[in-house]
């Protein structure tokens, strides 16, 4: 499945700004996602953001980045830039959200 | 013996009227908002639990209900054509539950629509064979075609099942970062735990047929049976209102449960 143009964005930053290697910032972009409870094919600019915030500093001082905040805010900004996708209607929360609407 | 009886039907009752409650909500939702999930849904819970079920329980009574022993060839005709009407609703339900597990959870899977297909495929083909066998008159227990068309019957909601679990847990991580809102986080689990206790409805209902050839142990075995079946049918048919039917007392707790766990989590 093709990751999200959030994930590919933050993904493309990570990578230039971390100095990690491709594999890498995807691998650890991933496991912030999976810690929040999000999958790459349908992560949000909204949601990705968030994740990177609270989540991606702590990973990438596990890995001994250097600098991980102003690595975050530089991820952070590039995620700015992004418009958000559409309102995902087609989502299984968007879906069961409705669900249960009057 | 006669509480348990009654118990049994109130059950039944229960899951009948409240799956054509449900699904004809689910239709209205759909008919405003023009999506295809409340359709399937709508249409899945109407056609199995609503119609399917009733034309079925009627096929039953017409062909003389629990304990009768008719001959295939005696079985009324009136019968026939209500287990053919109930079988082809309730199979139609069972696809549609196939498509909206699929396009809800998995729609870039092309394993999962093949998958879907080939239960489609199964659940229909051993349909047409069974019925060509004489299926409408009696069960053809232990045949291919029987355990084709069971074998979808059987899994369908354990699928529903797993993937409502599954987004269950990834929503309750992002509840954690405020990114999900506790009433629908709290719907995957009541829908998880719905398609669950359906599964092992349907999973109890069939025990009987293990024992066709055993008439003592059938006689035995068929009271707690019909209990079970109606105490997990009860518990599907509620968390299917509690879900897409919730009443303001259920939300309100929802949301004060998830206030105080965001509170201790922060404290």
């Amino acid at each position: 499945m093709a990751d999200s143009a959030a994930f590919l964005c933050a993904f493309s930053a990570l990578e230039k700004l971390a100095s990690l290697s491709s594999a890498e910032a995807r691998f650890t972009l991933r496991l912030a996602l999976q810690q929040a409870g999000f999958e790459a094919p349908s992560v949000s600019a909204r949601e990705m953001a968030v994740v990177v915030e609270r989540v991606l500093p702590g990973e990438l001082r596990s890995k001994k980045v250097a600098q991980p905040e102003q690595v975050c805010r530089g991820v952070s900004d590039a995620l700015a830039q992004l418009r958000d996708d559409a309102p995902a209607t087609a989502l299984p929360d968007a879906v069961f959200g409705r669900l249960g609407g009057a | 013996m006669a509480i348990l009886q009654a118990f049994h039907s109130a059950a039944t009752l229960a899951l009948v009227i409240g799956s054509l409650v449900v699904g004809i909500k689910l239709l209205g939702l759909a008919r405003r908002t023009g999506q295809r999930p409340e359709l399937l849904l709508g249409g899945a819970i109407l056609c199995t639990g609503g119609i399917g079920y009733g034309f079925l329980i009627a096929a039953f009574t017409a062909a003389g209900g629990a304990g009768a022993t008719v001959a295939p060839d005696q079985v009324p005709y009136s019968a026939v054509v209500l287990a053919a009407i109930g079988r082809v609703v309730h199979n139609f339900g069972v696809s549609l539950y196939l498509v909206f597990v699929v396009s809800v959870f998995r729609p870039r899977a092309r394993w999962a629509w093949g998958l879907a297909g080939v239960a489609g495929g199964l659940l229909w083909l051993g349909f047409a064979v069974g019925v060509a066998q004489g299926g409408l008159r009696f069960e053809g227990v232990g045949s291919v075609a029987w355990f084709s068309e069971q074998l979808v019957i059987w899994l369908y909601p354990v699928w529903n099942g797993f993937e409502s679990f599954r987004y269950w847990a990834l929503m309750r991580r992002r509840a954690a970062f405020g990114l999900a809102d506790p009433l629908v986080t709290n719907r995957f689990l009541l829908w998880g735990t719905g398609s669950i206790s359906a599964a092992l409805a349907i999973w109890t209902a069939s025990l009987p047929f293990a024992f066709m050839a055993d008439t003592a142990t059938l006689a035995a075995i068929t009271p707690p049976i019909r209990v079970l079946t109606a105490a997990f049918g009860l518990v599907a048919v509620s968390c299917s209102f509690l879900a897409f039917l919730p009443p303001t007392w259920y939300r309100r707790r929802v949301l004060e449960t998830a206030s105080a766990v965001g509170r201790a989590a922060t404290t």
